[in-house]
């Protein structure tokens, strides 16, 4: 099991731009991962690990400006986010995972590297790929028929579509979403065709003029 | 009787129409229930996305991949001509939060480039953001929303060369499930890409900001040094 899941978290730190480790890398460096694994005082740092088996893990290094939080994520492992210390000296630190209440459970490690060396190792620039959303809009143009509206409507985009196949006929016509003219054809059909088969049955019970009477109409 | 035969053609006549007509909805629902899939795949965690199917030749990408060499290599202006896009490029880093930090809302006008990725042209991600509005007006990225696949962004870098990218990837990413990789990473080896990010989704007036990311994804098809 443990394999298993330091595995999915090498995954999942690969996936959100960490460190190049493969599955048994992840192993072998022990059971919590730092990402990136070469840091620079003050710089923000990912710790996961797939070894606790309950909801909440903190992990704890001298390295660290604090102890960090680690959540469930999608992958199954424990995940947080914490922060170099600005008088965090050049070297190798040891980093702590508690499970839940369960000390020292898991072991890892960062290394904290000298400020002027950022240039060198910023070449492999994966190691510092942003991981979070940007800010950068005011509200200011929220209530126009702006950006905000039209993303808005994106995301109703199934709604929409559903309430469009609903209307048919009108929909379909007016060049409405793809579902709306096949719905309207199938609906149209099958509805041509349980009326023929009523028909039928009733000339066939009724003899000829039942089935003249409904060929007026 | 000569009326006999009529009422039993007819009625086969539009039985077979009938099913024409039938088969040939179920089929288009197949071929839409077919493609929506094929989308709601790719588009997991995200609002929508829009996506270039076949598009034109990946460029090679321009010499100096690495960040720190090549001093002329920086971008110096940004242009989608197809909505209307213009503005200087700044350069910028990373913000507490692991984001690339948008221009100040004074210079709206103004595109962060994040120097930590790629350069323009260069193979890797080069990432731009700019503000979609201010909490006045409109601002640099406004239309970026409008940017539609098959469409070009052209970066122009201060040695005057211009690299070319086709849009290929027009999606709104929500904040609460943010694929990093996917908004930030390469999306496939060797090819220089770019990305436009700014605020997309709805507004959310309590934490005064977007819910979620517009994200442009483009390659490199040219480049030039005009």
């Amino acid at each position: 099991m443990r394999p298993a899941r330091a595995c999915l978290a090498a995954v999942l730190l690969l996936l959100t731009g960490g460190a190049a480790v493969s599955c048994t890398d992840a192993h072998a460096q022990g059971d919590v991962t730092v990402t990136p694994y070469r840091v620079q005082r003050g710089d923000p740092v990912q710790v996961s690990t797939g070894v606790c088996r309950g909801d909440y893990a903190s992990a704890t290094s001298e390295a660290f400006e604090a102890p960090v939080n680690m959540r469930p994520e999608n992958f199954g492992g424990l995940t947080g986010r914490g922060k170099i210390k600005w008088t965090a000296r050049p070297g190798t630190y040891p980093v702590w995972v508690d499970c839940d209440g369960d000390r020292r459970v898991a072991r890892g490690q960062v290394v904290v590297e000298e400020p002027h060396k950022r240039p060198e190792h910023w070449k492999n620039n994966w190691h510092h790929q942003p991981w979070s959303p940007v800010t950068a809009g005011g509200g200011g143009t929220a209530k126009q028929t702006g950006q905000a509206a039209r993303t808005e409507q994106a995301e109703q985009a199934e709604q929409a579509e559903q309430a469009q196949s609903a209307t048919s006929a009108r929909a379909a016509g007016a060049d409405g979403g793809p579902g709306a003219l096949p719905l309207t054809l199938v609906g149209g059909g099958a509805a041509v065709l349980a009326l023929t088969l009523v028909r039928r049955r009733t000339r066939g019970a009724a003899g000829g003029t039942g089935a003249e009477a409904a060929d007026g109409g | 009787m000569a009326a006999e035969p009529a009422p039993r053609g007819r009625p086969g006549l539009v039985t077979a129409a009938a099913w024409v007509v039938l088969l040939l909805g179920l089929w288009l629902w197949a071929r839409d229930l077919d493609e929506s899939e094929g989308g709601g795949a790719v588009t997991d965690g995200a609002a929508a996305a829009q996506v270039l199917r076949a598009g034109p030749p990946a460029a090679r990408p321009l010499p100096g991949s690495a960040t720190g060499s090549a001093a002329g290599s920086t971008p110096a202006g940004v242009a989608v001509p197809s909505v209307g896009i213009e503005g200087p490029v700044v350069s910028r880093g990373l913000d507490g939060d692991g984001a690339v930090e948008a221009p100040p809302f004074g210079n709206a006008n103004e595109i962060g480039w994040y120097r930590g990725g790629a350069r323009p042209g260069a193979a890797g991600v080069a990432v731009f953001v700019g503000h979609m509005d201010t909490r006045a007006k409109p601002a640099v990225f406004y239309r970026l929303g409008d940017v539609r696949p098959g469409e070009e962004v052209t970066v122009t870098r201060a040695d005057g060369r211009t690299a070319v990218f086709t849009v290929d990837r027009v999606e709104t990413v929500a904040k609460d499930d943010f694929d990093a990789q996917r908004v930030y990473g390469q999306h496939k080896r060797g090819r220089a890409e770019i990305r436009l990010l700014t605020c997309g989704g709805a507004y959310e007036p309590g934490e005064r900001s977007y819910t979620g990311n517009l994200v442009v994804s483009g390659y490199l098809t040219r480049t030039g040094t005009g």
